[in-house]
C-alpha cells in the first residue's frame, strides 16, 4: 500500500492532496525528480509508513508499483506517518502530542515484535481517529494494539470503571465495558459487543461510562 | 513425565509474554496481551513449577531461555506475567456472563517443554482477556528480556 505523488503542485505535491498534509515535511522536488526519472512515470509510490523527516529510503530501490491515479488518493493510502503527523499538529484535542508519540512508540514496537505482532492498520486508525473528532470530551484514552494491528482505546478508571474500544479496519467497534451497577453496587456490569463507530456510544451511556471517560 | 494436555494444577502457575503493545503507557497489562491470534485455538502459556525450581525468578528466566531455544525474539520492553492457575479459572467463571470454564493443559512442544495453553477462549470474546488482565498486578510481571 502506498502513496501516489505527481510532480503537479508545490514541490511535487498534488494541491488537493498537500491539503490533506499540510504540515509534514516532504522530499525535496530534487530527490522526487530523481527517482521520478526511474520509473518512467510522472508518479512513484512511498512506503506505507514513512516518517517525515526520515526520507533516505528515497536513494535506495523498491519495487515499483502501479502508479494511482491522485484522484484516486483516499485516506487508506495514507502513509501510517501522515496521518501521526495529522494527529500531531492538527488533532484538535490537549492531549494529541502526547498521542502522535504514543502512535510512534506502538509503531516501532510493533516492528521489533513482528511477525508476531502486525504492524498498525491504518484503516483502524483512521476510524480511531475520526471517533475522537466527533467525540471530544472523552478524555485521554490509553492506547495499544491487537495482534492484528487494530486500535485499542482503554479508559479504564478501576476493574468497574472499563471502557474499551478496538477499531477494527471495516469502521465496526468492538468494545467492552465494566462498570458498577447502579441498583446494586457491589455488583459488576460486563457487556461487549460489535456495532458502528457511529452507534458506539448510544450503546455506552446506560453504563454511565462518560462518568469516568470524559476530560 | 507429564503428558500432553494434562491439566495443570490450580495451585500452580503459568506466564504470558506480553509485547510492549498490549502494555498501557502506565505499565498496566491490558486484555490484549490475553487474547487468541486469528490461528489459535489456545491461549499459549508456559508452565512455571514444571522447572521445580521453587524460585520465580529462576522459572522466568528459564522461560527466557525457552523462548531464544526456539527463536523467538522478545521485544525490548516486553514482559512475562506470572497468574496462579487457579486464581484464573475461578475469576473468569465466576465474573464472566456465561460462567466460562477455562482449562490450562500442559502442552509441551519440542524446543519448549514448559509450553501449555488456555482452553475454552474465543475469538470473539474481548471480556475474558479483560477479566484475566484485571488479576494482573506488579508483583506479577518481569521483563522479557534479561536485565
Amino acid at each position: 500500500m502506498g502513496v501516489a505523488i505527481d510532480t503537479y503542485g508545490h514541490q511535487g505535491i498534488n494541491p488537493s492532496f498537500k491539503a490533506y498534509v499540510e504540515g509534514a515535511v516532504w522530499p525535496k522536488k530534487s530527490t522526487i525528480k530523481k527517482f521520478i526519472t526511474a520509473t518512467a512515470s510522472n508518479t512513484f509510490v512511498l512506503k506505507p509508513y514513512v516518517a517525515p523527516d526520515k526520507l533516505d529510503f528515497l536513494d535506495g530501490l523498491f519495487p515499483q508499483e502501479k502508479p494511482v491515479p491522485t484522484t484516486q488518493l483516499q485516506s487508506e493510502y495514507a502513509p501510517l506517518g501522515l496521518i501521526i503527523s495529522f494527529v500531531r499538529n492538527h488533532l484538535k484535542v490537549p492531549y494529541s502530542s502526547k498521542l502522535a508519540d504514543r502512535l510512534d512508540y506502538l509503531h516501532e514496537a510493533s516492528i521489533e515484535e513482528a511477525p508476531e505482532q502486525s504492524p498498525i492498520s491504518v484503516d483502524s486508525l483512521q476510524g480511531f481517529i475520526n471517533f475522537l473528532k466527533k467525540e471530544q470530551n472523552l478524555g485521554e484514552p490509553d492506547v495499544v494494539l491487537s495482534y492484528e494491528g487494530n486500535i485499542r482505546a482503554e479508559w479504564h478508571k478501576s476493574r468497574r470503571e472499563h471502557f474499551a474500544v478496538e477499531f477494527l479496519p471495516d469502521c465496526q467497534v468492538r468494545y467492552v465495558i465494566f462498570s458498577s451497577d447502579p441498583d446494586y453496587p457491589s455488583r459488576t456490569n460486563r457487556v461487549s459487543g460489535l456495532v458502528s463507530a457511529e452507534t458506539l456510544m448510544k450503546k455506552a451511556e446506560p453504563f454511565n461510562v462518560l462518568s469516568w471517560a470524559t476530560r | 513425565m507429564p503428558t500432553k494436555k494434562d491439566p495443570i494444577p490450580d495451585n500452580n502457575h503459568v506466564s504470558r509474554y506480553v509485547g510492549y503493545d498490549q502494555i498501557a503507557p502506565n505499565g498496566r497489562i491490558t486484555g490484549k496481551a490475553f487474547q487468541l491470534r486469528e490461528n489459535e485455538s489456545s491461549l499459549s502459556v508456559n508452565w512455571l513449577e514444571f522447572f521445580d525450581l521453587k524460585d520465580r525468578k529462576a522459572e522466568i528466566q528459564k522461560i527466557r531461555e525457552a523462548f531464544a531455544d526456539k527463536g523467538r525474539g522478545v521485544g525490548t520492553k516486553a514482559k512475562f506475567v506470572a497468574l496462579n492457575v487457579g486464581e484464573i479459572r475461578k475469576y473468569v467463571q465466576q465474573e464472566s456472563d456465561d460462567n466460562r470454564i477455562l482449562s490450562v493443559l500442559h502442552d509441551p512442544q519440542d524446543n519448549d517443554l514448559s509450553h501449555s495453553g488456555i482452553y475454552n477462549m474465543r475469538h470473539d470474546d474481548p471480556i475474558i482477556g479483560d477479566l484475566i488482565a484485571d488479576l494482573v498486578n506488579e508483583e506479577q510481571i518481569y521483563p522479557a528480556k534479561n536485565p
